[in-house]
């Protein structure tokens, strides 16, 4: 991570972050896939559905939002879109996408959370971070395709 | 969300009760990770209001 950082966030949190992005960028990715979208929309839906939380929770803690900051995360999205792109479909097929929203949803809220301590948000308020980063991204995925959200569906624990 | 609540309530518990961050976001990850799997494998679910 950044040297903007105070010490709670060391670099094994960083990881989670690394991962939420590439899980979450690779779910946005299916989406698109299942929707027979191009290679275009694959990357629009692996980048908003990666960075779309985070981006939330960094404007409201006033922290510098963390995807423009550098060409990492960006380019770990693009990954994501190029790969399903070239995978078969049974690759991804089933519940694939259940599962990568079920890492991306507990490395981000685990990683929002802290992140929104280290920015001095207190304790109520940085676990409503970490609730808004780990599911804003997959809201906005699922509202611009029309599949009922996370937040609606009836065994959503 | 439930898994997303409790993920991030455990890393903000264990971080106050002074736990190092790389062992409370393991934690917290996994426990997040855990809730949803049940939920998903065996259709874990909070009671829906019915009155």
């Amino acid at each position: 991570m950044n040297e903007t950082l105070p010490t709670v966030i060391g670099p094994v949190l960083g990881y989670l972050d690394y991962a939420g992005i590439a899980v979450f960028a690779l779910s946005g990715a299916i989406v698109a896939a299942v929707k027979r979208q191009t290679l275009v929309t694959f990357i629009f839906f692996a980048v908003i559905t990666g960075v779309g939380g985070g981006t939330v929770r960094d404007l409201l803690i006033n922290a510098p939002v963390f995807w423009i900051e550098g060409n990492v995360l960006l380019l770990i999205c693009l990954a994501a879109a190029l790969l399903v792109w070239l995978l078969p479909q049974k690759t991804w097929e089933g519940d694939a996408l259940l599962w990568l929203d079920a890492l991306g949803l507990a490395a981000y809220a685990t990683f929002g959370a802290a992140k929104g301590l280290a920015f001095g948000v207190a304790p109520l308020p940085a676990i409503a971070m970490g609730v808004l980063t780990a599911c804003v991204g997959g809201i906005i995925r699922d509202v611009l395709t029309g599949e009922p959200s996370i937040l609606m569906r009836p065994n959503s624990m | 969300m439930t898994a997303a609540a409790l993920s991030a309530a455990l890393m903000v518990g264990l971080l106050a009760l002074g736990m190092p961050d790389y062992a409370a976001g393991g934690v917290a990850a996994l426990a997040g990770f855990a809730l949803r799997a049940g939920a998903i494998l065996k259709g874990w679910a909070l009671p829906a209001y019915r009155r």
